[in-house]
């Protein structure tokens, strides 16, 4: 019993995912469609297909609701993919809110819930839909194409045969199973019979274009109606000597005008039934070879997350070991291969655990998509969003939290940036507004921005709102650009009064910063009024490895990213010279240079007896630098990078530029510096 | 009526209920339920971070996790008194968030029926107010009973949960 019980969940279990996924698609799909302004006929077939699948196996689980749902629009694209031509712009409608309908249904049996939406609204509005749609056909008078694959076709001849040699036959050839490419198999018979017949038609009838016609041959068999004066044994021989021919048979008829004349109507709307059932068939059985394909297995997440954490500590413990004193003089050429090969084990180790973690955000990134067309269609504003580095890996867990988080900034953006086209046309700027959101690495951290060139906000606003609730006084004296714009990411702060749909009253932000915090992110903004605003997120990755170089401050042991880092120095090498506050920078090759002494950067004490022995580590990026001083180098390492608690975070740890953590071979714990941020406060 | 009856997890957890694990601060005792409590240590190494509260004594390395550890004294406005052998680290969880409490030291686990709770007395500010929900009076010995959640928790951006539940309903 419980055995059923457990199978049934886990068939559920399958279904959930499927499902999800196969909308996921479809969604992007018919977005993409939309956009484009037609809609394909792969987008047809595909959407037909889509929803076949889920028909089926919503079935298989006796939800009748998803199902019908299913069924309707397949309906519904069956017909569009017989008349492909027709304007569908008001077919994405119905399909997205069925889609929805479906999400919904399909989150209820997540939760454990009965599945037990009533779809009739829903199904009537389609059917009715459907209804139009056979209708205008009908007046437009079905003088359709003749049929594919049922009628023959006449080939141009090059034999002249007098009538009285002359014999008909009827061919029907099988070819090797698995040749391959049967249509153009076929298409050589007819090359090679073309010379010899004065008449040849054949079916089915677009061998040479189609290469679904292969299916139909293996299938039927090709067949070939043909007017020769050669005699029986000949053709036979023809025939037998074509490649790959694995069967055929060869009659002698006495007419085959009835045969070969393309009927246009009862046969013909007959043999398109016929197709249309094969067509099924065939449908069905691709997308069992579908949900077949890919074999997944489930796994507590809690088991992942307990294997990465040991990969981390390998890691950690490969560095103790071969990094150990006792091996520093230690020559031995085995031993050295031995700790190479571990290494290259490791890291192969550590690449497979994260990518069973990782997923791209292109997923969750066209599920925008769908906001902003909404959003756009309600608050009529014209909106169009661009996606940059969809193929981005991320954890799992962070892409839910991200997804989240993205919502909200986006339908921010609709709402209260991107403004009314006719404001648009007035400021100057294309009625069509952009979103536009990448993604990318940046050293151990995911970087994701959301930029729209909509309104902007307007920093005097801010400010004064800001004095008025109390809030802008906690900035300090001289608040930069991204305090202030960081204040509407403050609990209750909204300069927005009438509350929308979408986004409330400012109240989103403030989850935006928490949701993010919550994974060890940082978030701000940047701004300028009319010109739009771009929100910049970043996250740190769950098991990011970095090089990085090991420097002490009195007993703090700080990691600098290898990749940050251009030279190194003695301070007693370099010439210091302050300005009037008291600001220190040195000059190198002509160059002059910052520094910032990371002992009083982070009030602790240096505890060096000898200061000439301080060392000095120039760091660049994105063409800034920045000498940072430091009491010891330890040596360069590989660091697992661990995100600093959420604890710590709810006091700010994460706006000193400390961007993680990571523990040494020792045991001990050093603090990964975030030269960027350092630049961004510093300089 | 029962202090923790309004958590609903309590009536599964039967064996959990009532029960606190007491530890003491110079002469006061303290309790934490023990559903909060994931493990108690000796001393670890505690790694310095910058620019923190003073409670905030830095992060310790426990078993491959970065745990912060509180000094629960000056948590508590009371004078910090130097480590020792006996010093122990209550590891609690609460909102997902695991913190070190450092303790003088870690007694037994104790089961303080309601009947022996009393509201804790009605201060308008200090310690009391703020980190203890309950006193639990049995055998003559009092113990002052610890809200975890409010202890963990930066009051400053308190108000930000509250909006934020706020939102969710």
């Amino acid at each position: 019993m419980s055995d059923i019980d457990n199978t049934n969940e886990y068939l559920l279990e399958v279904f959930i995912i499927e499902t999800s996924q196969l909308l996921e698609q479809l969604e992007g799909l018919l977005l993409g469609s939309e956009k484009e302004g037609k809609l394909q006929s792969y987008a047809i077939e595909e959407t037909f297909r889509i929803m076949h699948t889920i028909k089926g196996s919503a079935a298989m689980m006796s939800l009748d609701n998803i199902s019908r749902v299913s069924h309707v629009v397949e309906d519904l694209f069956d017909f569009a993919r017989n008349n492909p031509n027709r304007d569908y712009s008001d077919i994405y409608n119905v399909v997205l809110s069925s889609i929805d309908f479906i999400k919904y249904e399909v989150s209820k049996l997540e939760n454990k819930a009965p599945a037990d939406g009533n779809p009739s609204g829903l199904i009537e509005e389609i059917s009715k839909l459907l209804n139009a749609y056979t209708q205008s056909n009908d007046d437009a008078s079905s003088d359709n194409q003749s049929g594919k694959n049922e009628s023959y076709l006449k080939v141009e001849t090059t034999a002249q045969i007098s009538d009285e040699g002359a014999t008909r036959y009827h061919a029907k050839v099988f070819f090797e199973e698995g040749c391959g490419m049967e249509n153009l198999r076929a298409f050589a018979i007819v090359y090679s019979l073309k010379d010899v017949c004065d008449e040849l038609y054949h079916r089915p009838a677009d061998i040479a274009d189609n290469s679904d016609s292969a299916e139909y041959i293996i299938k039927n068999g090709f067949e070939m109606y043909f007017r020769t004066d050669k005699s029986e044994e000949e053709v036979a021989k023809l025939l037998e000597n074509s490649l790959f021919v694995e069967s055929f048979t060869l009659n002698i008829v006495e007419s085959y005008e009835d045969e070969v004349s393309n009927k246009p109507n009862p046969d013909g709307t007959e043999g398109k039934e016929e197709s249309k059932k094969q067509d099924h068939q065939e449908l069905e059985m691709s997308g069992l070879a579908c949900s077949l394909q890919p074999s997944y297995i489930n796994v507590d997440i809690k088991k992942l997350d307990r294997l990465l954490d040991l990969v981390g500590e390998i890691i950690i413990a490969e560095s103790a070991v071969t990094k150990h004193p006792a091996l520093k003089d230690l020559k031995n050429l085995d031993l050295d291969k031995s700790v190479e090969r571990l290494a290259r084990l490791i890291s192969e180790l550590q690449d497979s655990v994260m990518s069973i973690r990782t997923v791209p955000l292109s997923s969750t990134l066209s599920k925008m998509q769908r906001i902003v067309r909404d959003m756009a269609k309600k608050l009529s504003k014209e909106a169009e969003l661009v996606i940059q580095g969809g193929d981005t890996e991320v954890d799992k867990n962070i892409v839910a939290n991200i997804s989240e988080t993205l919502i909200h900034i986006v339908r921010n953006s609709m709402d209260h940036g991107i403004e009314p086209p006719a404001v648009r046309a007035e400021k100057g700027k294309s009625e069509k507004g952009t979103i536009t959101i990448s993604a990318g690495y940046d050293g151990g951290e995911v970087f994701i921005t959301v930029t729209d060139d909509g309104a902007g906000l307007d920093k005097q606003k801010i400010i004064d709102k800001a004095q008025k609730s109390g809030i802008y006084q906690s900035l300090g004296k001289s608040p930069t650009d991204r305090d202030i714009y960081g204040l509407i990411m403050h609990p209750g702060f909204s300069t927005k009064k009438e509350i929308s749909e979408y986004s409330g009253r400012g109240v989103g932000m403030d989850v935006v910063k928490t949701n993010v915090e919550k994974v060890g992110g940082r978030i701000f903004i940047e701004s300028t009024k009319d010109k739009g605003m771009t929100v910049f997120i970043k996250i740190p990755l769950t098991l990011a490895i970095i090089d990085g170089i090991n420097i002490s401050v009195a007993e703090t042991v700080f990691t600098i990213p290898s990749g940050s880092i251009r030279e190194f120095f003695k301070i007693r090498d370099i010439n210091i010279i302050s300005d009037n506050d008291g600001n220190e920078m040195t000059v190198i090759r002509d160059k002059c240079y910052p520094i910032l002494r990371l002992s009083s950067y982070f009030d602790l004490k240096s505890n060096l007896s000898d200061a000439d022995e301080q060392i000095v580590v120039l760091a660049e990026m994105d063409d800034r630098h920045i000498c940072l001083v430091g009491d010891a180098f330890l040596g360069e390492q590989q660091v697992v990078v661990k995100s600093l608690p959420y604890y710590l975070v709810q006091y700010g740890i994460n706006e000193l530029g400390i961007s993680g953590c990571s523990i040494l071979g020792n045991g001990a714990i050093s603090l990964i510096l975030d030269v960027k941020e350092i630049m961004d406060k510093f300089l | 009526m029962g202090v923790f009856s309004d958590s609903p997890s309590n009536q599964m957890q039967d064996s959990e209920a009532n029960r606190y694990l007491i530890f003491s601060l110079g002469e006061e005792k303290y309790g934490v339920e023990i559903k909060a409590v994931s493990e108690i240590i000796g001393m670890h190494p505690i790694t310095k971070m910058p620019k923190m509260p003073d409670f905030i004594k830095g992060i310790i390395n426990l078993r491959g996790k970065t745990i912060p550890v509180i000094d629960v004294r000056i948590r508590f406005g009371k004078q910090p008194k130097d480590y020792s052998d006996r010093t122990t680290i209550v590891v609690v969880h609460m909102n997902e968030m695991q913190v070190g409490l450092i303790v003088d030291s870690a007694h037994d686990i104790m089961h303080i029926d309601d009947e022996f709770l009393l509201p804790p007395p009605d201060f308008k500010t200090g310690f009391l107010n703020r980190f203890i929900n309950k006193i639990g009076m049995l055998d003559e010995n009092m113990y002052l009973l610890i809200d975890c959640d409010k202890l963990l928790r930066n009051e400053d951006i308190e108000s930000i949960k509250t909006i934020n539940q706020w939102e969710m309903s």
